[in-house]
């Protein structure tokens, strides 16, 4: 099996540890923030946006330490 | 008393080597890594089940608490009808399976026929796939409780 060596874990966060891990969670912070506006544009209230938000990055949490969990720069 | 030694010499020796049990390791990825990923997968559960719990146990809203029933409906009309089962139930039981995995070796005692099943404390782990069957039996037991009509 390959290793990518793109994540490092500390407690149960997953951070970058090469350019491949950096492209990943530049792409996951930008998507998030779009999710925001996106969602924010659609919702009625603040506390719509919020709970809407909140889901969705939850997910995006998932898949993105799914990615790390793959990944992870093993010794 | 010469055939008796040349008897003696010509027996074939018992044999004395003791097979090693054969052990199956079926901790198949790291068990801190398991429960890193168990944690993430009954995040979302977890943060629907405290919802539904504020909701219909403290009647608490503010139009917060009541969106995420807005939101999985809205899934469920939608061609994602699957992302609700698969978050609230699939994840749960992949976490289940990691975690398992993790925790449990099996060992083969050719010489006794026993198979053995150890366990390693791992209080994490443990955790986390109680907190997992927990969620998925929950929901399963819902799905069945709504689904049950007496005729």
């Amino acid at each position: 099996m390959m290793h990518f060596n793109w994540f490092t874990r500390k407690g149960i966060v997953y951070w970058p540890a090469s350019i491949g891990g950096w492209i990943i969670f530049i792409m996951a912070a930008v998507y998030v923030v779009y999710l925001f506006i996106d969602i924010d544009k659609r919702s009625h209230s603040g506390s719509d946006t919020l709970i809407n938000w909140v889901f969705n990055c939850l997910i995006v949490g998932v898949v993105y330490s799914v990615i790390g969990f793959l990944t992870e720069k093993r010794n | 008393m010469e055939d008796f030694e040349t008897k003696l010499e010509n027996m074939t020796k018992p044999d004395r080597e003791v097979k090693p049990p054969i052990e199956v390791k079926l901790a198949i990825v790291n068990a801190q890594r398991s429960a890193v990923l168990g944690v993430w997968f009954t995040l979302i559960p977890c943060y629907f089940l405290f919802c539904a719990f504020m909701f219909y146990f403290f009647h608490l809203d503010y139009g917060v608490f009541g969106s995420i029933f807005a939101l999985f409906s809205m899934l469920e009309k939608n061609t994602m009808w699957l992302v609700g089962p698969v978050i609230l139930v699939g994840l749960p039981l992949i976490s289940i399976i990691l975690n398992a995995l993790a925790i449990t070796h099996f060992s083969f005692d050719r010489a006794n026929r026993m198979l053995r099943l150890n366990i390693k404390l791992r209080w994490f782990n443990i955790i986390i796939l109680l907190l997992s069957i927990a969620i998925v039996s929950l929901f399963i037991g819902y799905a069945f409780a709504l689904n049950i009509q007496v005729k």
